[in-house]
């Protein structure tokens, strides 16, 4: 057997051999160990903020309609002040009824709550199976009762309407039916107060239907609609996690500079009326970019194969020619500008304080997080000396950014029927943006002057 | 190709992809640092730096010629640099390439597993066993070998005609007692 057979041998054994690795360790080294499945925590946010914002709105909906039961202290306001907005149903009927009364020519001996008193020997005929509205209509009907006579009749000369004959026909049914509900005049209350007992001292009233009361406090919450436009700096961090660094880094640490950020952000942000607090979600999209000039000058080397000797003897007989390696030294200067851009995605999500100063305009602080949706790159970065990337290639940057610190100070100030406002606000990436195998960690710090308008929707 | 949608993975960054493509070729990143190198915590030190430079330059793998050998090349370079940098070597003697090599051996060194071979060729002087193994092993040409380890051609060539005859000697004095058991129970 020759040496070639057992060289093949020991290709063969050797060159597919493979030892144990520690995987993780591994991975974490390179920075690309796996994480730990979150991916539910976004749907979950989502979710949690999706439904804090309907919550929001349904919460502030029902709160403007409700069905109420008015308190007897807030009736018998009512009652004394007709013109309280508190038993509007009941006034509005009983102003109906008065001016119905004062239009009719038959109309005096209707009484009208203002001399109600001044009536002797009237009974009141109350109906207290009557449905409510049924009373609204027809408040009270005062019967006139002649001193000498025991019998009662009812003095109604005008020819009655439709309605004003049911209800006298409803009269006459519960006068028979309910006498232990009649009363003297003396006995009676002011209309107004009656006007209220009748009302909401009915159990008629007390078990009927529902009353839908039109609400007159504002809901307890307020949801707006915002947009923001914001312009700032950056400052850039980059850092080797090794203790050696390379030309590369050494040039771009130099060389590479963050310049401005621009940001658009459209928000919903739901405000309590009784507490100065609120929060804000929304969608933001950043842009980031640095600038890098690439300055170097270099000696180039070119070799080319040529005579570099020639000998000619006296007599021209001996001609020696020496051949060998010509070196030809260039001097290369490179002096290049190139740009990245980084463009984010955000979700802030940011609870809010505000400190009014006087009628119209506030202070607001804002603290939160935003989650980094996608970061998507552009132009040209440094991977090599002499030697620009794209960014969306050099494999350079993470897909996302994690979560960021925000904070941010608004003077806030009524404008147009909404808010408009001016603010300052900073924002902490502690994530590196660069992955953990370029051995390196560059970070971001952002501060930039906001420019918002909100509407309440 | 077989590892198109790795290759475009890693060259996006993407975790996955990266993950796919270490779990892959760790192994065999790891073996071939073991050869290189003396003790394992430089072997695995060299994977490490194998698998970062892959990861910077995949972006420049033009999908001519085999993915596997481009990786291995790699591995191959990690480990000779950390050789370099962390173990004092001797410079490479430069030789003329005149010599042939040509001899017989007997049929019982094809009973050597893998970890008996090692062993066997690492017995070799350090010159010898690098230019060895990376030709014999790894496939790589002499030029290849060459610009490795910034030597010419023909030192090469004659660093792997004395590693031959080295290799020979060891076989015959070494391991007779252990090619003549081998023959015996292949008889």
């Amino acid at each position: 057997m020759n040496i070639q057979e057992f060289e093949k041998h020991i290709h063969t054994s050797l060159h597919n051999t493979t030892a144990p690795v520690d995987e993780a360790a591994l991975f974490q080294a390179l920075g690309i160990e796996e994480k730990k499945n979150r991916t539910y925590l976004i749907p979950i946010l989502c979710f949690g903020l999706a439904l804090a914002v309907i919550g929001g709105v349904f919460w502030a909906r029902s709160t403007t309609n409700t069905s109420c039961v008015i308190p007897a202290r807030m009736t018998e306001k009512a009652a004394k002040h007709p013109s309280t907005s508190i038993s509007r149903i009941a006034t509005a009927s009983y102003e109906d009824n008065k001016a119905k009364a004062s239009s009719s020519p038959a109309s005096h001996n209707r009484i009208t709550p203002e001399i109600a008193p001044q009536t002797e020997k009237t009974t009141l005929i109350i109906n207290p199976n009557q449905p409510t509205k049924k009373h609204s209509t027809s408040v009270a009907f005062i019967k006139k009762e002649s001193p000498s006579d025991d019998t009662r009749m009812t003095v109604l000369h005008r020819h009655p309407t439709t309605s004003e004959k049911q209800s006298r026909e409803d009269l006459a049914h519960s006068a028979s039916a309910n006498q232990h509900n009649r009363m003297t005049l003396s006995e009676v209350q002011p209309l107004t107060k009656l006007s209220s007992k009748l009302l909401y001292e009915s159990e008629k009233l007390k078990s009927s239907k529902k009353i839908e009361c039109p609400r007159f406090t504002p809901p307890d919450v307020v949801l707006k609609l915002g947009m923001e436009a914001s312009l700032g700096g950056t400052h850039k961090t980059l850092s080797m996690q090794t203790t050696e660094t390379t030309e590369v880094f050494e040039q771009r640490k130099n060389n590479e500079n963050a310049l401005e950020n621009i940001g658009l952000k459209v928000f919903t942000e739901i405000e309590s009326r009784k507490l100065p607090v609120g929060l804000k979600v929304g969608a933001e999209f950043t842009r980031y970019v640095e600038k890098m000039r690439y300055k170097d000058s270099f000696v180039q080397i070119d070799t080319t194969v040529g005579i570099i000797s020639q000998t000619v003897s006296p007599n021209g007989d001996t001609i020696t020619t020496i051949y060998g390696d010509i070196i030809t030294e260039t001097e290369v200067t490179v002096d290049k500008v190139r740009h990245f851009s980084l463009f984010t995605l955000d979700i802030p999500v940011t609870a809010t304080y505000e400190l009014p100063i006087g009628k119209s305009s506030g202070l607001q602080l804002e603290l939160g997080a935003s989650l980094n949706f996608r970061t998507w790159k552009r132009g040209s970065i440094l991977t090599d000396m002499n030697t620009f990337t794209p960014a969306s290639e050099a494999n350079y940057f993470r897909s996302s950014m994690g979560i960021s610190m925000i904070g941010q100070v608004n003077y806030r100030r009524s404008l147009l029927g909404g808010i408009a406002y001016i603010g300052v606000g900073i924002r902490h990436i502690p994530t590196s943006l660069s992955l953990g195998s370029t051995q390196t960690t560059h970070k971001y710090t952002s501060a930039g002057l906001k420019l918002g308008y909100i509407m309440r929707l | 190709m077989k590892y198109n949608k790795v290759i475009e993975g890693c060259i996006r960054g993407e975790a996955s992809y990266q993950r796919e493509l270490v779990r892959g070729f760790a192994p065999t990143f790891k073996a071939i640092g073991l050869r290189y190198l003396p003790d394992e915590p430089s072997a695995s030190d060299a994977v490490q730096e194998a698998f970062i430079n892959v990861f910077r330059y995949i972006h420049t793998y033009k999908h001519e010629g085999s993915f596997e050998g481009w990786m291995r090349r790699i591995a191959v370079n990690a480990s000779l640099n950390y050789r370099k940098k962390h173990f004092k070597q001797r410079p490479f003697e430069e030789l003329d390439h005149h010599e042939k090599s040509s001899f017989t051996l007997p049929e019982a060194v094809m009973k050597l597993d893998h970890e008996e071979l090692l062993k066997l060729i690492k017995q070799l002087p350090d010159q010898y066993y690098l230019v060895f193994s990376m030709n014999v092993i790894e496939g790589f040409s002499h030029k290849e070998i060459a610009e490795t380890l910034g030597i010419t051609d023909s030192t090469s060539r004659a660093t792997l005609t004395r590693a031959r005859k080295k290799l020979k000697n060891l076989l015959g004095l070494e391991n007779q007692a252990q090619l003549q058991s081998t023959e015996k129970q292949a008889i």
